[in-house]
């Protein structure tokens, strides 16, 4: 009697562990029919297969406050349309995107801020690379007439209001100079002194640095 | 331009997550498109039970399908497309809930006590039932419940989607259910049987 008390109990609790996956489906024909056999005889279980199927149709009863769905595409692709980068590239495609919805900096991820940061950047003049002597030019963000021609690689953003001089020593040491900013968001750009440097490298440098809140490649394709 | 693009999920025709998220790798849009129809409504049930903020469900969904069209590229195959596509708006989900500090919190266990004992028979009620009992739970246990009952994920791909350990996993869900099933009032009575029978008796 004990020994089949122990047993029940064991493939009791077995059975309660394997009620999720037969609420959700992911149950396989084997542990379906192991579950069947023992709720033929457990009511404890039969009573919280009930309870979690309720549960799970509570779950999966759409979202009230859902954001429409077009309005969603259009955001997306507006963020696309900015970035417009050859996908054939192996290039990280890390680049600049407008949001949509709240107006601040608080609490938004850093892909927004950077959004953001483009969209204050947005227009502004770009700089060839210091030294040079490539002509001033000006492009949109959506422009593609003008790529290869600017040269901002990074945008970059430090915590609070720290001086860009706490950094100067580590922007050199990734060959990068400022050549446009703060803007109001306190975003820098950035550009390599010379040539054949890696920005994803470089960000990926700066963003260990204490301080830096975050630091983007904006590598135009092809550069 | 996406405006431009058939809407297919609104058929119910079965998408090939995985063929979808090459073709994205490779850069089409339509794609990505498809995606985001076939994925925004879950994602926005899943975010809309740790937020009431519309805007941040929204930017925490868009962000995610702008990282999947970044990231495209590196999903392997070897885990099923909707655990690698969860992973990454729980990731961002996580991050954008712990900067807003916006978690939905409910009221007070008094208040619930009395909540809770209404069953809930529209799904209205259903809806605030299972939010204020999850309410009550641990952030990490919320998540475990809601990606296997609410999304359909095995615990092995919550695990992954969670990036902790299988075992971790399991013993989320397993605190979870049994303190829900404290705090749910029993209603494998009649009222709900219409609701729970005719699946495996």
């Amino acid at each position: 009697m004990s020994t089949d008390r122990n047993g029940y109990e064991n493939e009791h609790h077995r059975v309660w562990e394997l009620l999720p996956a037969l609420v959700n489906g992911t149950a396989d024909g084997e542990q379906t029919r192991r579950v069947e056999r023992h709720l033929d005889q457990c009511a404890d279980c039969r009573a919280e297969l009930a309870r979690e199927r309720l549960m799970r149709e509570a779950l999966r009863l759409p979202a009230e406050n859902a954001p429409d769905v077009e309005l969603g595409l259009q955001s997306v692709s507006r963020r696309l349309d900015q970035v417009d980068r050859p996908r054939s590239s192996a290039r990280s495609p890390r680049r600049m995107f407008p949001r949509v919805g709240g107006m601040t900096l608080v609490g938004v991820g850093l892909v927004e801020l950077v959004a953001l940061a483009a969209l204050l950047i947005a227009g502004a003049r770009l700089v060839g690379p210091a030294g040079n002597g490539s002509p001033a030019v000006y492009r949109t963000l959506s422009d593609t007439t003008t790529r290869g021609a600017a040269a901002v690689r990074l945008r970059l953003v430090f915590e609070g209001a720290r001086p860009l001089g706490e950094f100067q020593s580590a922007l050199l040491a990734q060959d990068l100079v400022v050549v446009d900013g703060p803007s109001e968001a306190g975003v820098w750009s950035l550009s390599f002194r010379n040539e054949g440097h890696d920005a994803e490298s470089a960000a990926q440098a700066l963003r260990r640095i204490p301080g830096v809140m975050f630091a983007e490649p904006v590598g135009l394709p092809g550069s | 331009m996406f405006s431009s693009f058939r809407r297919r999920s609104s058929t119910g025709d079965a998408i090939p997550e995985a063929d979808c998220l090459r073709s994205i790798a490779a850069g089409d849009r339509r794609a990505l498109e498809l995606l985001y129809r076939n994925y925004q409504p879950r994602l926005a049930r899943f975010l809309s039970r740790f937020t009431r903020q519309e805007g941040l469900i929204e930017e925490v969904i868009n962000d995610t399908f702008w990282v999947v069209w970044r990231k495209a590229h590196q999903y392997r195959g070897d885990a099923r497309a909707s655990t690698w596509i969860m992973g990454i708006a729980y990731r961002l989900a996580m991050k954008a809930f712990r900067d807003q500090d916006d978690l939905t919190r409910h009221e007070s266990d008094e208040h619930l006590s009395t909540s809770l004992s209404h069953d809930p028979g529209t799904a209205r009620e259903l809806r605030d039932w299972i939010g204020k009992g999850l309410g009550l739970l641990p952030l990490d246990q919320q998540m475990t419940v809601e990606l296997v009952y609410g999304q359909g994920h095995t615990v092995e791909e919550a695990a992954a989607i969670m990036d902790c350990p299988v075992g971790t996993a399991k013993s989320r869900l397993f605190h979870a259910r049994v303190r829900l099933r404290n705090l749910l009032p029993d209603l494998a009575g009649e009222a709900m049987s219409a609701n729970v029978d005719g699946g495996t008796r």
